[in-house]
């Protein structure tokens, strides 16, 4: 291998690290598709040959484990595995055109919004979208792709938030409890600002009980976590502008 | 009489269609099955393409639709094996419309019926594929023995010329009955003989 291959694969890995590999969403994809062609066979045979030429005892057993069991372990593999690969950034930046701009403000190294401070920093290394806006709890990834499908439709009949000509808005006030899922307890957390956090302790955790908000939002003092809709395309007019000559 | 026959099994043989459980006849448990098989396989489609090709839309045809395939699917193709396997065991009612075929010559033999209302008519295949009738069937006898006995496939087709409301019984059952009770045994055998001469004389 040249220098110069040396030196272009190390940029490569520098620039795009290692993604997770080998755990068991990667193994679903390949364990979903083996029993889905299994199924698909067992249905063609025993369609095809009846029990007839397939003997009733062999026809009943390939009929039961074809249409009862390995059909089930196919649902659950299957949604598994698209809901664990449901939340990388692609996937949700794939027809969300209304994420457009907050997808692309997340990954200009110039910004400065939390988003993409979290992002360029490495901060969350994978399923950065998902990992602050699906809740933490039980709950909290069902409830979002639940509300993923009221995306779909809304994006299906041509809603202006769905395609990016309005602004969106969080369902609910954002959460504190999912900033604190990773900061709380680190000491730069607790120490910084000469302890305001600790000072200001109970604001953080406790919530309005008429609006559902945090008494003091994370995002007051250190948002925005997306730039706003027209403040984007603002700046995105005053990149594609002609330079003056 | 509605729901009761004499039976040709002998006297005290009276079977009561009302007490015996109703079970879906053939025509029924195919089309369920085809149901079955054509949700299952393409929840199967939907699961490949979900997971092979993942998008907004391919991953909400298949939680939507696709899962809902599956239970349906499964549901349906469980129903029928628990209904293959009472039907194996016991007595069960059944009901077979016109030109239903109850079973084919060369089926292997599971159950033995016998007719409470209407007619049947039995047909032998030769080997050319013309079908040559044996003889017809009504209230109070019963058919499908022989395979039992003999532990062999199917003789001859049988087909429902009327509406036929049977009772089967399972093979099991019957065998047992038809080891330990001489009475049973001896009648089977004078009607098997009986056929036996008739299906030689039409020849």
């Amino acid at each position: 291998m040249s220098g110069a291959e040396t030196e272009e694969i190390a940029r490569r890995v520098l620039e795009s690290p290692l993604q997770r590999s080998g755990d068991f969403a990667d193994l679903g994809v390949p364990v979903t598709t083996a029993l889905a062609v299994l199924v698909l066979a067992i249905v063609a045979v025993t369609g095809l040959l009846g029990e007839r030429r397939l003997g009733q005892t062999v026809a009943s057993a390939l009929g039961f484990l074809g249409l009862c069991v390995l059909p089930v372990f196919m649902m659950l593999f299957g949604a598994f595995t698209t809901v664990e690969r449901s939340k990388s950034i692609a996937f949700c930046h794939s027809c969300h055109a209304a994420m457009n701009p907050y997808v692309t403000d997340m990954k200009d190294p110039k910004s400065t919004t939390l988003a993409a401070v979290h992002y360029n920093q490495r901060w969350i290394t994978q399923d950065e979208c998902y990992g602050c806006h699906a809740d933490y709890g039980v709950w909290g990834s069902a409830d979002a792709k639940l509300r993923g499908f009221a995306h779909l439709y809304h994006w299906l009949i041509g809603s202006e938030t769905a395609h990016g000509v309005k602004q969106i808005h969080t369902y609910r006030p954002y959460q504190n409890q999912i900033c604190l899922g990773c900061h709380a307890g680190g000491a730069g957390f607790v120490e910084s600002g000469r302890g305001v956090h600790m000072t200001i302790a109970s604001n953080l955790v406790d919530r309005d009980p008429k609006t559902g908000a945090d008494i003091t939002s994370c995002l007051a003092c250190h948002g925005p976590a997306h730039p706003k809709l027209e403040e984007w395309k603002v700046k995105q007019n005053q990149r594609s502008a002609p330079a003056p000559s | 009489m509605e729901g009761q026959a004499k039976s040709a099994l002998g006297p005290g043989a009276e079977l009561s269609a009302r007490d015996a459980v109703w079970l879906p006849g053939p025509r029924l448990r195919r089309r369920v099955l085809l149901v079955a098989r054509i949700l299952i396989a393409l929840a199967a489609v939907m699961t490949l393409i979900a997971v092979n090709w993942l998008s907004a839309l391919t991953m909400s045809i298949f939680l939507i639709f696709g899962q809902a395939f599956i239970v349906v699917g499964a549901l349906l193709a469980l129903g029928i094996a628990i209904t293959d396997v009472l039907r194996l065991r016991g007595v069960s009612q059944v009901h077979f419309r016109p030109g239903e075929v109850i079973f084919r010559q060369g089926d292997p033999g599971d159950l033995v019926y016998t007719i409470v209302q209407g007619e049947v008519e039995v047909i032998r295949e030769d080997e050319d594929g013309a079908e040559r009738l044996l003889a017809r069937m009504g209230p109070g006898e019963y058919f499908g023995e022989m395979a039992l006995i003999s532990d062999a496939p199917r003789t001859a087709t049988v087909r429902a010329l009327t509406d036929v409301e049977a009772v089967s019984m399972g093979g099991a059952d019957f065998t047992t009955l038809y080891a330990y009770l001489p009475g049973l045994r001896q009648r089977v055998e004078a009607t098997m003989k009986q056929r036996a001469a008739r299906t030689a004389v039409s020849r």
